[in-house]
């Protein structure tokens, strides 16, 4: 372990604190946070429930936005851009995987991914096909949500996420409803990606055996970033154990 | 139930408002318009009874013949209670300078039958009449004034003592052929029998007969018919078939008609609402249910809690409903009464209108809940308490394999299509909604289209006279005259005579009318027979003749042609060449030479149809001919034109209040099944969103997916729609009025393009909704 040292940051937050409610039903789910992410790496946010963990990748990802401070993403001040700039934000630099892989049901695993390509025109639709063989599901393309397996599910989510190259994925929970194997196999995809690809993967979670393969975890307690610490030689995805 | 689960039904819909808003509105309009129709058929039904009553109505009128010998063989028929003759005689009518058409009718008074009240003035003595208040107040008669009738001695003052209503003319009808008749253009006299047999020097021609309480009219009538037709009787008719009656009638049974179906149609929309709100709050708390029977609670016990939404969804719409429907039965009877200026009225608050209103929204409400209600009963705790909710439902959808190369469709496209293949269930009832409302509309426009199409074509181009006057008998030089008048265009002699048209069904009596061979002013619409005008040898006659004597072109007919009373009466026979189409009354057509020839002798002139100079003041012309001598009354056919219209009018107001129900029906569907689907789907719309897709772009094709569902609806709608009108015009068809069905081209365009409009304005909300999506909580919650 090393103190942290940034190269180019992709995400930086300063003093960044988001509230719910007024008055006394106030709620702080973060609480004055300063962060820099390098681009690049792959960081893990870990706390338990409750912890501001999903307010601060909603907040990184754009789908949220802070109550006070600075937040700058992919060289985009957040925090003064409207909604239609937060869409075009997300469509350009963010990519999304979920816990509840929230994949259109109607749809083939192929669809489901050509669907938000066609839809935001970022990415090649002809790639389609080389990012489902990329997670593993070349033969698995023309099958429905339905028919495949929660793995198999979830990369079909980090496939469409993939489709339209963003810089930044951002993963939340991402093995939260999968077994341990389904879940290290879906790391492991996490891993290669950030690899080969060399994009920003945040991937939230509150289970603390997968931050050995991060380059940064941020781990957070009540709302704010206790602890930030970086590594160089991240573990294999394949090693951990929980 | 309990409190805390009242809570929850309270929350539930306070959560889905507008949803449960259209629903209990939908509900609100079946039931009112239920209760406001079956009280106004209630009512007016009471009040038509009332009157039979107050006026000793006769059962059954038989006309002509030997009327002392056939009252006197029907009085001792079982089930007669009482019989009377009268003398009724239609002659020309003087009013201050205005000529009408007139009849004067004989009140028996031993027994009295046909009665008439008096609404002004006193009843009738000394050679005095009473004068029927729709002359009264279209020529401003009162009591102490006098009118003039054309008798055989010329014209004869007449002392008015009084205005007077008769159950015979509620509705002024002059006959069966005549439907609608103008006030100004024909006018009733009522006096005592002797009275009306002295001015007119004329025996009783009309037997009346009231039947004993609890008599059936249809069983008894054609016992006395026979009788009376063997005493050479030329007519008979009962009270249903009386003409104004039998108008009257027509609306009642319209009231009936509505007060089914169009609840019929709102409460089975409301009910498909429902059901669809409730079937998918139930999916979406599989997991609620499923911690509710492991904690114990019973099936029983759930099942009872959704069902409560259907009831509270029915109910809250039936209680408005009710309270409306009472409003608007209370406006449409003293309209109604008003309009007609009934002598006697029964309106009443009818109790179990208001509880059966309430009995339909519950059942409504309960129907639409009783199957998820039973289905969340039934729901095993180990089921829903699996944690993720398996996704399903993946499959090439039915539009992909029908559309070709729907295959070739981008990911969007097939999103569209397999959307709606999603909950089939769902587009059904969605699409089903269109084509409920497309029904209402199209039905409701389409006997507009038919009424006025029928009355264009009829007195647009196929009765081609401006004025049409009737002669003083034994008129000489009369045509030449008219012709003289300042304006007259075309002037071409008629003759009209009663007559008796026997076939091998029976007998009818109607009018036959004989013009000029090479006539300009009238053409007919032949829908039988092998002729395309006035036939040379023979006659046409109205279509619906067929089922009064059953006899088509080619055969034979009994002709009795004269006067009501036998007078002179002559008995021919004459081939039926051609059966033609008109909207009001069955009447038959001649030549006058194969009138001639018929009779063996030249006829009399008894009228002339009259063509104005264009740009010429009708009603200047008409005061012209009506100053003529030779003249004894004039119609208009503008006059009639206007009536038309403001009968066109009043069904231009009932076709928009159909579209507005038909609106509400299809945006109640649309509105509840977009926020059932926007809810099911709103983990994929906001990771769409989270994914950077525009909200526009995504309720693009929301659109497009309700479009088309709608769009599902809109086929059978429009063949349904048309369908349903013709049926409904079907059963208006009689001897007094007969309708080819007709519906505009722009009609279905216009309902079509005016539903597919709401259905995309109900879309709103949920569109709105879309882009109200808290994408950060959305994405992170369970598929349900």
């Amino acid at each position: 372990m090393s103190t942290l040292t940034t190269t180019r940051a992709a995400v930086e937050l300063r003093d960044v604190t988001r509230a719910f409610g007024e008055g006394p039903t106030r709620v702080t789910a973060l609480s004055e946070a300063t962060l820099t992410l390098p681009d690049g790496e792959l960081v893990v946010v870990l706390g338990p429930s409750g912890s501001g963990k999903t307010t601060l990748l909603n907040l990184i990802g754009g789908i949220d936005q802070p109550t006070s401070g600075a937040l700058e993403v992919a060289g985009q001040r957040l925090g003064s851009l409207d909604d239609q700039d937060l869409t075009a934000f997300r469509r350009d630099h963010v990519g999304f995987v979920f816990q509840f892989f929230n994949l259109v049901p109607t749809l083939t695993a192929r669809e489901n991914v050509a669907l938000v390509t066609e839809l935001t025109g970022r990415g090649d639709p002809a790639e389609v096909d080389d990012i489902l063989a990329a997670v593993g599901l070349a033969d698995r393309a023309d099958h429905f949500p339905g028919q495949l397996s929660g793995g198999e599910q979830q990369r079909v989510a980090i496939a469409r996420a993939l489709a339209k190259r963003p810089p930044l994925l951002l993963c939340d929970e991402p093995t939260g409803a999968l077994d341990l194997d389904t879940g290290r196999e879906v790391l492991g995809l996490l891993q290669r990606l950030q690899r080969d690809r060399g994009m920003t993967v945040v991937i939230v979670t509150h289970n603390a055996a997968i931050a050995r393969m991060a380059h940064r975890t941020v781990r957070m307690r009540d709302g704010r970033i206790t602890d930030v610490t970086a590594t160089s030689e991240p573990a294999d995805a394949a090693t951990v154990e929980w | 139930m309990s409190a805390t689960l009242a809570t929850k039904l309270r929350r539930d819909i306070a959560r889905q408002r507008t949803a449960f808003i259209a629903v209990a509105v939908t509900v609100a309009l079946g039931v009112a318009l239920f209760g406001a129709a079956y009280d106004a058929y209630r009512n007016l039904d009471a009040s038509y009874g009332l009157v039979f009553d107050e006026l000793s109505v006769p059962d059954v009128w038989l006309v002509g013949g030997d009327t002392t010998a056939i009252a006197e063989a029907v009085a001792d028929v079982d089930g007669v209670a009482t019989v009377a003759t009268r003398t009724q005689v239609d002659l020309p009518l003087q009013v201050g300078t205005d000529k009408l058409s007139g009849r004067l009718v004989g009140l028996p008074t031993d027994p009295a039958l046909a009665e008439a009240t008096v609404r002004q003035g006193d009843a009738p003595a000394d050679g005095a009449v009473l004068v029927d208040h729709h002359l009264a107040d279209a020529l401003d008669v009162a009591p102490g004034g006098t009118v003039q009738v054309r008798t055989a001695e010329g014209w004869t003052d007449l002392d008015v003592s009084g205005v007077a209503a008769s159950a015979e003319y509620l509705w002024l009808v002059a006959s069966r052929q005549e439907v609608i008749a103008l006030p100004d253009e024909f006018g009733v006299l009522l006096a005592p029998q002797e009275t009306v047999a002295a001015v007119t020097g004329t025996a009783p021609n009309q037997v009346l007969v009231r039947l004993e309480d609890g008599v059936a009219r249809d069983d008894l009538a054609p016992v006395l018919e026979r009788i009376a037709r063997d005493h050479d009787a030329t007519d008979t008719w009962t009270w249903d078939t009386q003409p104004s009656n039998a108008a009257l009638q027509e609306d009642i049974s319209g009231f009936s008609q509505m007060a089914l179906l169009l609840p019929l149609l709102f409460l089975t929309a409301a009910a498909m609402a429902s059901y669809t709100l409730l079937s998918r709050r139930i999916h979406a708390e599989r997991a609620v249910i499923g911690m509710l029977r492991a904690q114990g609670v019973s099936g029983r016990r759930v099942a009872r809690h959704y069902l409560g939404h259907g009831l509270v969804a029915g109910l809250g719409g039936a209680v408005p409903g009710v309270l409306a429907g009472l409003w608007l039965a209370r406006t449409m009877t003293d309209f109604y009464v008003g309009f007609l200026d009934l002598p006697f009225t029964a309106v009443a608050l009818h109790a179990e209108t208001p509880v059966i209103g309430l009995a339909f929204g519950a059942l409504a409400g309960g129907l639409a809940a009783w199957g998820p209600a039973r289905a969340a009963g039934r729901t095993s705790p180990a089921e829903a308490m699996r944690g993720v909710v398996p996704v399903t439902g993946g499959r090439v959808s039915l539009l992909e394999r029908a559309v070709p190369f729907a295959d070739r469709l981008p990911a969007s496209g097939r999103l569209v299509l397999r959307s709606i293949d999603r909950n089939r269930r769902r587009t059904a009832m969605t699409a089903g909604g269109v084509m409920l409302s497309l029904l209402l509309v199209l039905v409701s426009w389409s006997i507009l289209d038919t009424v006025t199409g029928n009355l264009d074509a009829q007195f647009g181009e196929r009765d081609r006279s401006d004025i049409t006057v009737a002669l003083l008998p034994g008129s000489v030089d009369a045509l030449a005259q008219v012709r003289a008048v300042d304006g007259v265009a075309v002037a071409e002699p008629t003759t009209q005579l009663p007559v008796t048209i026997t076939g091998p069904d029976g007998s009818y009596a109607t009018v036959l009318q004989a013009l000029p061979t090479d006539t300009t002013l009238r053409t007919f619409d032949v829908v039988e027979g092998d002729v395309d005008g006035l036939p040379d040898d023979g006659l046409l006659a109205g279509a619906a003749l067929r089922d009064q004597v059953g006899a088509g072109p080619g055969d034979q007919v009994r002709l009795t042609l004269g006067g009501p009373a036998g007078e002179g009466a002559t008995t021919v026979e004459a081939p039926l060449a051609g059966l033609v189409q008109e909207p009001l009354g069955t009447m038959a057509y001649t030549t006058l030479e194969g009138l001639g020839a018929l009779v063996g002798q030249d006829v009399p002139t008894t009228g002339v149809l009259v063509g104005v100079e264009e740009g010429a003041d009708i009603d200047a012309v008409r005061a012209d001919l009506e100053a003529l001598d030779v003249v004894a009354s004039t119609q208009t056919a503008s006059a009639l034109r206007d009536l038309i219209d403001d009968v066109s009018g009043l069904l231009v107001g009932f076709v928009t209040i159909m579209l507005v129900c038909g609106g509400t029906l299809a945006a109640t569907m649309i509105l509840t099944t977009m926020s059932v689907a926007i809810a099911e789907r709103t983990r994929e719309v906001a990771t769409l969103r989270a994914s950077g897709v525009a909200t526009r772009r995504i309720a693009r094709l929301v659109t497009i997916e309700n479009l088309v569902v709608a769009l599902l609806g809109v086929v059978p709608g429009v063949v349904l729609g048309i369908l349903g009108g013709k049926a409904m015009m079907a059963t208006y068809t009689t001897d007094q009025l007969a309708f080819t069905f007709m519906v505009a081209p722009t009609t279905v365009v216009v309902s079509v393009l005016a539903i597919l409009a709401v259905a995309a304005a109900s879309q709103v909300p949920g569109l709105r909704s879309l882009g109200r999506l808290d994408l950060a909580r959305t994405v992170r919650e369970r598929a349900a």
